[in-house]
């Protein structure tokens, strides 16, 4: 299997503050990837560097053997690379369908004159859009809340809703930033399985940020850690796990909760 | 009857202009980016026709098309504000909202200052004796009413098309749009380009109204006003710059003794809105979104 | 180039852009806090310069509605500028009240709160043709005392002339910035407004106020505003109500031009617009209005952030 996406000595400093440090990691195809660390440890700010939010200050990110470092983040997305966030950032005033309906708009360059006066070109598309959103929404299990404001929906709803909308890029490798935060054990691995699931149905390479690590260690074949924005370990979970550095700096920590 | 239409037609005539004024705001609002600069493609659609309507040269040309001159000086004003509007929403929507009302209050003033300056605009006194079709001021709602149909038809359909969607999502979080693949730029000049087209055709129809075309036709007031339309309607909603321009150019009509101070009840009522009504009065009627 | 011409020039543009950076330094102040323009600034630069012509003068002119009424006394120039800029930051005052501070409890959108601004200027600036009326008011030539009326300096072959009223207009706003930059270096209260400006929620960890110290701020700029209100009145007359939203508008350029909420920017974009206009050929002076908007397009082009401005990233 070859690396769909490779990180080399990425660097990124805020003033005179490094986040990011000389990181570098491959993600092979149809992996899912887990990517750990204490808060703080510039998880969020590689995931900006990847989806092309933040410059990084140096090193180079490649994505299907191209470099994307520096191209905005429009074109990263439509080349297949989609993510969720963090501090989830829905449309709020729009209706579930119609989020999760922009990213096929974006793919198929939406056209202004044929969508006022309906070509037929137009009006295959806007029905080809709907047909696709509607089914990821039914996918996350949000069918019954079609028509909904993003922003009345709870806040569990809102975190499935924004795994949709990335989804509907028919991206090739998923981003996703912290994706069970606020979920209680039995929801933690009803995503695990949901996330392994997607990964088989849309063939999908996944890099997930986390902070559980039981769930890591479950979901992932390959993990990263960071620490003070420098990758202090990385490879397969069990030898990550046992890694002094890493017991030390983060999972010790974990263990003594 | 014909007595009320008389007296109250440059009132009707008016909202409509107005109305139509605002909604050309109302495009860049759908992607969340303020403008201002609606007067000053107004004020340039009017030149158009000010001057395709009296300048000597084109005289055989408006015998040969009659009635038919109008329509072509829309579509010149029409192509001049467009293209206008690309040069002026590219380099400035690139950037975050604020340097969009200031990169569109300067471009205004330019167009002032010039409009002084060169000998085709006439100066200082600007153009006068423009041709005009009509006998009444009523008639003129043959132009702007249809206009305002046109635009309100394919608003109606913009908001239920892909492109509509997508101005919607930069207007409800740009950094997100721009993650989903949005071209954030390219949507917002888009957008941008479609308020400056038809700001320029209502001034095109604007000038043979007024009968005279000078520099007081882009004041920073008058931008301030239009503003003031869709934002007191909502700025959300297509109705609201109709809402909006017939009450605040209604308002003075009716409360005669507050017409001398018809601007100071503009920025009370602008303040009063912005403070206890951000939604305008078309939030009022959206339960969806109560 | 014929030294004496460079050297008039250096004097025109100097003491111009001089008030052109007091002035947008108004406007400064308010954006480093809040982070909003506030569009009010330039009715206020109005009102200071009408408020500092009726202390100064005595009349109210002849088709407002105060029309022929006079004033019981009439104060020295100096002292009518003085009280005229602390009226104005009285104003100022007044216009965080009214128009600011209600959107901010609610943690309204910055353009809201633009739009209210102007909805605030709107007011003003047609409450004082209500008041004053749209007549031309022009401030005696004696207002300044027996000073003469210029100076000449002979240089070289040329002869430069500097007028009394261009050394006022900058050595006044000289000694606002001298003011300023003190105020903000060395008290407790400038120092909590950089602290404020590089970091809103650092009010709070100090101890201040924050609805305090943004009044404060609203004085200040309104201070300045109405301060350099009277110089530019003094100067070439109060053309009317509006005369203020020209400069309003040139003010916006000036801060545009040297970064966003910096200062030090403030100061060289209004110095830099004031030498350009000054040095403009004669042929284009009719064009000189166009100057400011014209270095503001061409910075949006070449460096958004302004000549002194620090390039944000926005925190995802």
């Amino acid at each position: 299997m070859s690396a769909i996406l490779a990180v080399e000595s990425l660097s990124k400093a805020f003033g005179g503050l490094m986040a990011v440090t000389d990181v570098s990691f491959e993600v092979r195809e149809g992996e899912i990837f887990g990517l750990i660390g204490p808060n703080g440890a510039g998880k969020t700010t590689l995931f900006n560097m990847l989806t092309g939010l933040a410059k990084p200050t140096a090193g180079t990110v490649h994505f299907l053997g191209q470099d994307i470092s520096g191209k905005a983040p429009a074109a990263i997305a439509l080349m297949g690379l989609a993510r969720t966030f963090q501090n989830i950032r829905l449309f709020g005033g729009m209706s579930v369908l119609d989020n999760v309906r922009v990213p096929r708009h974006a793919l198929d360059g939406a056209s202004l004159w044929g969508g006022v006066f309906g070509s037929a070109s137009s009006r295959r598309r806007e029905r080809e859009a709907l047909a696709q959103a509607r089914a990821l929404v039914e996918l996350v299990g949000l069918g019954g809340r079609m028509d909904t404001p993003a922003a009345s929906l709870p806040y569990g709803d809102r975190r499935r809703l924004e795994i949709a909308r990335a989804l509907a890029l028919s991206p090739k490798v998923l981003l996703l930033d912290e994706p069970a935060a606020g979920m209680n054990h039995a929801e933690k691995q009803d995503l695990s399985r949901f996330i392994r699931d997607i990964r088989d149905r849309f063939g999908l390479t996944v890099l997930l940020i986390e902070h559980n690590v039981p769930m890591v260690m479950g979901l992932c074949r390959s993990v990263a850690v960071l620490n003070f924005g420098q990758l202090i370990a990385k490879g397969e979970p069990e030898a990550v796990q046992a890694d002094p550095a890493v017991i030390e700096a983060y999972l010790g920590v974990a263990a003594d909760a | 009857m014909e007595d009320l239409l008389a007296r109250y037609g440059f009132l009707i005539v008016t909202i409509l202009q107005q109305a139509l004024l605002g909604l050309s705001l109302y495009f860049p609002l759908m992607t969340g980016q303020l403008s201002l600069a609606s007067i000053g493609f107004y004020s340039l659609g009017g030149y158009v026709a000010a001057v395709m309507g009296t300048h000597p040269a084109l005289a055989p040309l408006r015998e040969a098309l009659g009635f038919s001159m109008y329509p072509l000086e829309w579509l010149v004003a029409l192509l001049a504000s467009s293209i206008l509007g690309v040069v002026l929403g590219y380099p400035a929507l690139r950037l975050r909202g604020i340097y969009l009302a200031l990169a569109t209050i300067a471009f205004v003033q330019i167009l002032g200052v010039l409009a002084l300056n060169m000998p085709i605009t006439g100066g200082a006194i600007g153009i006068f004796d423009i041709p005009q079709p009509f006998e009444s001021r009523l008639a003129y709602a043959w132009f702007f009413g249809p206009l305002l149909a046109l635009t309100l038809f394919f608003l109606w359909r913009l908001e239920r098309s892909g492109t509509g969607r997508l101005f919607f999502s930069i207007r409800e979080n740009e950094l997100a749009a721009g993650a989903m693949g949005v071209n954030v730029t390219a949507r917002k000049v888009q957008a941008f380009v479609i308020g400056c087209a038809l700001a320029g055709v209502v001034g095109a129809m604007s000038a043979p109204l007024l009968n005279t075309w000078n520099t007081r036709q882009g004041t920073f007031d008058a931008a301030v006003a239009c503003l003031a339309y869709v934002l007191i309607g909502g700025a959300r909603s297509k109705w609201g710059a109709l809402l909006g321009a017939a009450l605040l150019v209604s308002l003075p009509e009716l409360l005669r003794p507050l017409k001398d101070s018809r601007m100071i009840l503009d920025g009370l009522v602008l303040v009063l809105v912005c403070v206890y009504m951000p939604r305008g009065i078309a939030g009022l009627f959206d339960r969806r979104r109560a | 180039m014929p030294l004496a011409w460079f050297l008039q020039n250096l004097v025109n543009g100097l003491s111009i852009g001089s008030v052109y950076a007091v002035f947008a330094l108004g406007y400064t102040l308010v954006f480093s806090v809040l982070g909003i323009l506030n569009f009010a600034h330039a009715a206020v630069f109005t009102l200071g310069a009408y408020l500092t012509y009726v202390l100064a003068v005595g009349e109210f002119g002849l088709n407002g509605l105060l029309a022929g009424a006079t004033m019981p006394f009439k104060l020295p120039f100096a002292l009518a500028l003085l009280a005229g800029a602390v009226l104005s930051g009285l104003a100022g005052m007044a216009v965080e009240y009214l128009a600011f501070r209600p959107l901010r409890k609610r943690g309204a959108d910055a353009l809201l709160a633009l739009v209210s601004s102007l909805g605030v200027a709107l007011i003003l600036v047609n409450l004082i043709q209500y008041l004053f009326g749209a007549e031309i008011y022009s401030f005696p030539p004696d207002v300044l005392g027996s000073l003469p009326p210029a100076i000449l300096f002979h240089v070289g072959e040329g002869m430069v002339a500097m007028r009394t009223i261009q050394a006022v207009l900058f050595g006044v706003s000289l000694l606002l910035l001298i003011g300023l930059v003190w105020f903000i270096q060395f008290t407790k209260q400038g120092k909590a407004l950089r602290a404020v400006a590089e970091n809103p929620d650092t009010a709070s960890l100090l101890g201040i106020s924050v609805d305090t110290f943004t009044l404060g701020t609203f004085f200040l700029s309104g201070l300045l505003g109405g301060m350099s209100g009277t110089l530019i009145g003094v100067s070439f007359g109060l053309s009317g109500p509006y005369f203020g939203v020209a400069y309003g508008l040139k003010a916006l350029a000036v801060i545009v031009l040297g970064g966003l909420g910096s200062i030090p920017g403030t100061v060289l974009g209004g110095l830099v617009i004031g030498l350009a206009e000054a040095f403009l050929p004669p042929e284009l002076s009719s064009y000189k209005e166009a100057v400011a908007y014209a270095l503001l397009f061409a910075v949006l082009l070449a460096r958004p952030q302004g000549l002194l401005g620090k390039s944000a990233e926005e925190k995802v």
